[in-house]
């Protein structure tokens, strides 16, 4: 029983740095009062990149910069499309989850890849805390990425210039324009870090968790991580709450099915992630304020609507 | 056309925006919008060649060929027709509800909940083969206007965002017809022919599905019929009616809605929950007329395609009809494509191009106004005004 618990949190903790990545990057984004759709999309683009570029380089560490390199660029895509040349935000992001699903589906079965596996580090004498010890302290090294990266965010929305500007562009981009911050590039720039992040958290997917690229291996993990953000709050803490929450829900309804308890029927089990996601949504989210210019258009030239 | 094109600002200010405003639109700058937008289109179709050409395929080939399945080949017109059924259902709700400013984009998941509702009445309920299919394709209706509600219920009890939240449960729905088909007290298939428990429905029996007819030798079904009907209805409905009037002034601005008594919880929700319906009505349509049987993938990606064929028509009902027989034509056509070397997943590509290409035009326009000859040509903006 205690070994089951334990599979359970390692896989949950390995499932939750996905969503984890994807949703630090997304949080940035919506601190700055964008919703990024296509984050589905430029997670699946990282996933594909790292897959590609572990494969052709042999190296899985030139893999993890060429998931994260294609991560920036449908996120580059969605910001020049977005917040340059004024398309309405979620069609450009349903437009580009598409077409990264499409493209990376093509391509797949058009190039063979082998990409090589993020090998496992055992941090010493950490490794031995019973139950969490695996859990945090055996992973692909990737995985430790996980304790720096909310630090990094966290200084960079809260403790910088930078930060500063990209949420009083989400709070009230009118105000911030006045003051010179210019809006819109605040905006284009966090959807830049969503991006790279997304793109991390892709190439964790198909370096360190499974090994292999899949097709739309996705699968709405982009989507949970979105919800993730909202189910904290837009606060960091909240955020990372959240992932590892939803983390455990997926690695629930896995190993649950692989111990075989069948109390629970197995397509119920397989949509935990995704319910729990909703129920979350209807009972924490919202409670909190959000970014009061969330989802908002801005329109430099002019008065805001 | 509110949401792919500028703010009231921009088409107040900049004289190259009134080319474009259909209040503006002459005869001549309709056709070149129209050119302009050919001309995107064009490019993405371009491009899709261009990579077919990159990965080593001939495009000549790859676009004969999937012209060839789609509309050549005996019968294959009328496979295209049937297929292009619940693109169609589906595009028209999309339109509906992004029109009203909701983005209903789990689709796929309202689809496949309408497939189980119609599978259900279609092999549980007896009576008059001519009521059980009606009751069928209605029931298809409601359960798609269901999943869609879950998501009203949400928007309206805690403001959870539509697209997120319907994009969850369009995750959930195929586990909901797994389930469905797996359990013997449900709608698994126990007859002899299924000896391995696939998981399955039992077929609906044939005087129970949509009624078929002949027209030039293609094969179509009623389906064909009632979705072109329904589309145009509502198609008109949405630019003609007072209704219609009220959902595209909730989607265009929802402040102004509220001054005029349009709110989000009256003329929002019914949007979004006949847009859910109408995917739903989609699904009915693939059990009762092409697929014949329930199974977890019922969906089989129709929910998507109709959404992207909706983005494609530029939420346009009438060119909507035009572009979910494109969908459909990659979709038939895409089994055509094993003799020429590239594999059919091309047609999911060429689909991506597409919608990319069809939010051109009004990102070129932008380009356009903004470059020193539309400055100089069109617009009064001071130069380095859009520099932010």
């Amino acid at each position: 029983m205690l070994g089951d618990i334990e599979t359970v949190l390692e896989s949950s903790v390995r499932l939750g740095h996905i969503f984890l990545f994807a949703a630090l990057g997304e949080y940035v984004a919506e601190r700055a009062g964008t919703i990024n759709i296509s984050l589905e999309g430029m997670l699946l683009a990282g996933a594909y990149g790292g897959a590609l570029g572990a494969s052709e380089t042999g190296s899985p560490v030139f893999g993890i910069f060429a998931g994260i390199i294609a991560g920036f660029l449908v996120a580059y895509l969605q910001a020049l499309l977005s917040h340059r040349l004024n398309i309405d935000q979620f069609v450009v992001g349903i437009a580009l989850t598409v077409l990264v699903i499409g493209l990376t589906t093509f391509l797949f079965l058009e190039i063979k890849m082998i990409p090589g596996r993020i090998h496992e580090f055992e941090i010493p004498l950490l490794v031995e805390i019973p139950l969490i010890g695996k859990a945090l302290f055996a992973q692909r090294w990737l995985g430790y990425v996980a304790f720096f990266l909310p630090v990094l965010i966290w200084r960079m929305v809260n403790h910088t210039r930078w930060g500063l500007e990209v949420r009083s562009v989400g709070e009230d981009p009118a105000a911030a324009n006045v003051n010179g911050i210019p809006v819109l590039k605040r905006r284009r720039q966090s959807i830049y870090v969503a991006g790279l992040c997304a793109g991390l958290a892709g190439a964790y997917l198909s370096l360190a968790v499974t090994g292999a690229f899949s097709q739309n291996m996705s699968a709405g993990k982009g989507v949970v991580a979105i919800a993730a953000v909202l189910f904290g709050g837009w606060t960091l803490v909240g955020t990372i709450f959240g992932s590892f929450l939803f983390g455990f829900a997926d690695a629930l309804g896995l190993s649950l099915q692989i111990i075989g308890l069948d109390i629970i029927p197995g397509p119920i089990l397989d949509s935990m992630p995704y319910l729990l996601a909703l129920i979350g949504l209807l009972t924490i989210a919202n409670l909190s304020r959000k970014p009061a210019a969330l989802a908002s258009k801005f329109d430099p030239s002019g008065d805001s609507s | 056309m509110k949401i792919f094109l500028f703010s009231e600002k921009d088409r107040s200010e900049n004289n190259f925006f009134k080319l474009f405003d259909s209040a503006y639109l002459n005869d001549t700058r309709k056709l070149l919008f129209a050119f302009l937008v050919l001309f995107c289109l064009a490019g993405g179709l371009f491009f899709s060649g261009l990579l077919v050409a990159a990965v080593g395929g001939s495009p000549t080939k790859v676009l004969s060929s999937l012209i060839e399945g789609s509309f050549q080949t005996s019968g294959a017109f009328g496979r295209t027709l049937v297929e292009a059924v619940p693109l169609l259902l589906v595009s028209i709700g999309v339109i509906v509800s992004f029109r009203a400013g909701h983005y209903n984009i789990g689709t796929e998941g309202q689809v496949a909940i309408g497939a189980l509702f119609s599978a259900v009445i279609a092999l549980q309920v007896s009576g008059p083969e001519w009521f059980v299919i009606v009751l069928a394709i209605l029931g298809s209706f409601l359960g798609g206007a269901i999943w869609s509600g879950i998501a009203v219920g949400a928007y309206l009890w805690r403001r959870v965002d539509v697209m997120i939240s319907t994009l969850l449960l369009t995750f959930i729905a195929p586990n909901v017809v797994l389930f469905a088909v797996s359990k013997d007290y449900l709608l698994l298939d126990t007859t002899k022919s299924n000896t391995r428990l696939a998981s399955q429905s039992e077929r609906v029996p044939v005087e129970k599905r949509l009624p078929e007819f002949e027209v030039f030798g293609q094969e179509l079904h009623w389906g064909v019929v009632v979705a072109v009907v329904l589309s145009l209805l509502l198609t008109v409905l949405l630019g003609k009616s007072v209704w219609g009037l009220k959902v595209r002034l909730l989607g265009a601005n929802f402040v102004t809605a509220k001054r005029f008594g349009v709110t989000q919880g009256k003329e929002g929700a019914t949007a979004l929950l006949l847009s859910g319906g109408f995917s739903g009505l989609a699904g009915g349509m693939i059990v009762m007329g092409s697929a014949f049987r329930l199974q977890s993938h019922i969906a089989n990606d129709f929910g998507w395609d109709g959404l992207l064929s909706a983005l494609v028509s530029r939420l346009n009902g009438y060119f909507a009809l035009l572009s979910s027989i494109f969908f459909a034509a990659l979709r038939t056509g895409s089994s055509f494509l094993a003799a020429t070397g590239v594999s059919r997943t091309i047609t999911s590509v060429i689909q991506g191009l597409m919608v990319i290409a069809a939010l051109m035009p009004a990102a070129l326009i932008v380009v356009i106004s903004r470059s020193d000859f539309g400055r100089k040509r069109f617009g009064n903006q001071k130069k380095g005004e859009d520099e932010c």
